[in-house]
């Protein structure tokens, strides 16, 4: 127990450490001059020269990723050159608002998208199936950028029920941020919920044919005890093993709702970071937002663990 | 040449090719289809649909059907380059990773590993605002996106056939490893491998499309997310510039999925 918290702990930093090199060599290195694409595409050679100097550009590469990483160790990411504040700031500001994004995202996408293919798997070739699997398969189908588009025109333009942007105002009341949630949070599951359903319906359909379901059918088990009892906890871990691995695609539908309904988050800004050529904001907004991932990773591969036994006795 | 059959035997996976073929259609006759040059303002700004313009016009008064079948060419092309990037790459890994095995094997999974722990959108980013967004760095990197989960199937389908029969009979033989690997092992797992392309070329549509969302792409270039982003802000008065886009890549993508599910089974059958 203890050596595979520690090998996956150790796994976790050696991962964290590459992705940072990864992260910087991208940025600063492979650019030709990153002081030039800061400076924009008109600046003159002393600006460029300027900048070269403030950002300490013109020192080898190690040691400007020796300085950076050490200084955020200490929780200094470095100045934002759009926003003329610290980067460390702007990322704590708006990684909580991104985490309640993801996180109301997640909670609904797995209840429903488990329970939709618990349902169709139960029923597998009846009608209800059929209309599930064509709905999930349409839904896999729909990146969020696309499931947005369709959502915000049946929901806010047809029906008119919900509004189409999601900017929190200060002194909004939180029931009033929640109902402006609920489109985003829709978009950001559609595809995974999809996903989810179809999964699910596959592996239950499989596990309704197992021998011992039959046997269970034949003991005289009335049909609820048979699926609660023995179908539907060997159908659901390999799907939730399957979706906490999608937490990095999940970042990335992160970033698409909250440029779609202008939600001022982590993905917004380092979106905004990049397009600036703001570039210490960009590595640190990319830095913290795959941190997240890896971490949310690490963390879902010692649950399961917990929860299986058949991998804690292998 | 029975392989080829059977994927008709599916009504979906038939219904899905027709839609590609349509779609690639439209892609090669672009100019002699298309009503009006996709990047010139050619009447009033954001018409509705009408004889003239059948999907409305833009915020800049260029003809959106024209637009949208230019911007067939991006998904049509950059797409499928990607994918076999993508499957290349991932299929040479995976065939040496599991064919090999020991340290290579360790080394190849763990870099693979952390490549997929890291989220796409956010290497797409990165990459395409330092680098620039020409078509062989969107084809790069979306290919690059696509490596290492083919690199992984690839090798847990190797490791299956490794510890077959026909496999031990050509070492028996005294087949060179690469024989074996490339005309005993190859062979054996295209079947599955073609149909999980499929999907991943559905994918590189939705993550170019994507990019072009973000406003990643040039703006000069028709591509359907691109007029996805472009028409977002009027969504709710002018829907048609948005909506027309959106059908067209997931039309695409539901019937490269359907494509796959019907080679996946003609794969089963054999």
């Amino acid at each position: 127990m203890l050596r595979f918290l520690l090998r996956r702990l150790a796994g976790m930093i050696v991962t964290l450490f590459i992705v940072s090199i990864l992260i910087f060599v991208i940025t600063e290195v492979v650019p030709v001059d990153p002081a030039k694409l800061a400076a924009g595409r008109w600046a003159t050679e002393q600006a460029v020269e300027a900048i070269r100097k403030e950002f300490g550009l013109d020192r080898p590469v190690y040691v400007r990723y020796i300085d950076w990483i050490s200084g955020i160790f200490h929780g200094d990411f470095g100045m934002s050159i759009q926003f003329h504040r610290p980067v460390a700031s702007l990322i704590a500001e708006r990684l909580k608002r991104s985490l309640i994004l993801a996180s109301l995202g997640f909670c609904f996408m797995v209840p429903v998208g488990l329970a939709l293919g618990c349902l169709a798997g139960i029923a597998e070739g009846k009608l209800l199936d059929r209309i599930l699997s064509l709905a999930s398969s349409v839904m896999v189908s729909s990146p969020a950028f696309v499931a947005g588009v369709y959502l915000i025109v049946v929901f806010c333009l047809l029906l008119g029920w919900l509004p189409g942007t999601c900017t929190p105002r200060p002194g909004m009341s939180p029931l009033d941020l929640l109902m402006r949630l609920i489109l985003p949070i829709l978009t950001l599951s559609f595809d995974e919920v999809g996903y989810l359903t179809r999964f699910t319906r596959a592996n239950m359909a499989e596990v309704m044919r197992k021998d011992y379901i039959r046997t269970a059918v034949l003991k005289g088990l009335p049909r609820r005890k048979v699926i609660f009892r023995h179908a539907l906890r060997n159908t659901l871990i390999a799907p939730f093993t399957a979706v906490m691995l999608h937490v990095n695609w999940l970042i990335g539908g992160v970033v698409v709702v909250e440029v779609l309904f202008n939600y001022p988050g982590l993905g917004q800004l380092a979106l905004k970071a990049a397009m600036g050529n703001d570039i210490l904001l960009v590595e640190g907004s990319t830095l913290v937002l795959t941190s997240v991932a890896v971490i949310t990773q690490v963390i879902a591969d010692i649950g399961c663990y917990l929860l299986d036994p058949r991998i804690r006795f292998k | 040449m029975r392989f080829k059959i059977s994927i008709f035997q599916s009504k979906a996976a038939t219904f899905g090719a027709a839609i590609i073929l349509f779609w690639i259609f439209v892609a090669l006759l672009a100019p002699i289809i298309s009503p009006y040059p996709p990047n010139k303002s050619v009447g009033p700004r954001l018409e509705p649909p009408s004889r003239e313009h059948w999907f409305g016009t833009d915020s800049l008064g260029r003809d959106v059907m024209s637009r949208l079948i230019w911007g067939t060419r991006m998904a049509m092309t950059l797409a499928p380059a990607a994918t076999f990037l993508g499957v290349f790459a991932g299929l040479s890994l995976g065939l040496i990773s599991g064919y090999i095995g020991g340290t290579v094997d360790m080394f190849i999974m763990r870099v693979c590993d952390i490549l997929l722990s890291f989220p796409t959108t956010l290497l797409y980013i990165l990459i395409i605002s330092t680098i620039g967004p020409s078509a062989m760095i969107v084809v790069i990197s979306v290919g690059a996106g696509a490596m290492p989960s083919v690199a992984r199937i690839t090798r847990s389908l190797v490791l299956e056939e490794r510890s077959q029969d026909y496999v031990s009979a050509a070492r028996l033989r005294g087949e060179r490893r690469w024989y074996i690997l490339l005309r005993e092992i190859l062979p054996n797992i295209t079947g599955p491998i073609i149909a999980d392309a499929c999907i991943r070329v559905g994918y590189a549509v939705m993550a170019i499309g994507s990019l072009g969302f973000l406003g990643l792409l040039r703006p000069s270039v028709p591509e359907w997310g691109t007029m996805i982003n472009e028409g977002r802000t009027w969504i709710l008065y002018r829907p048609w510039m948005v909506i027309i886009p959106a059908m067209a890549l997931s039309s695409v993508v539901i019937a490269l999925n359907m494509l796959s599910d019907g080679l996946k089974e003609a794969a089963q059958r054999r």
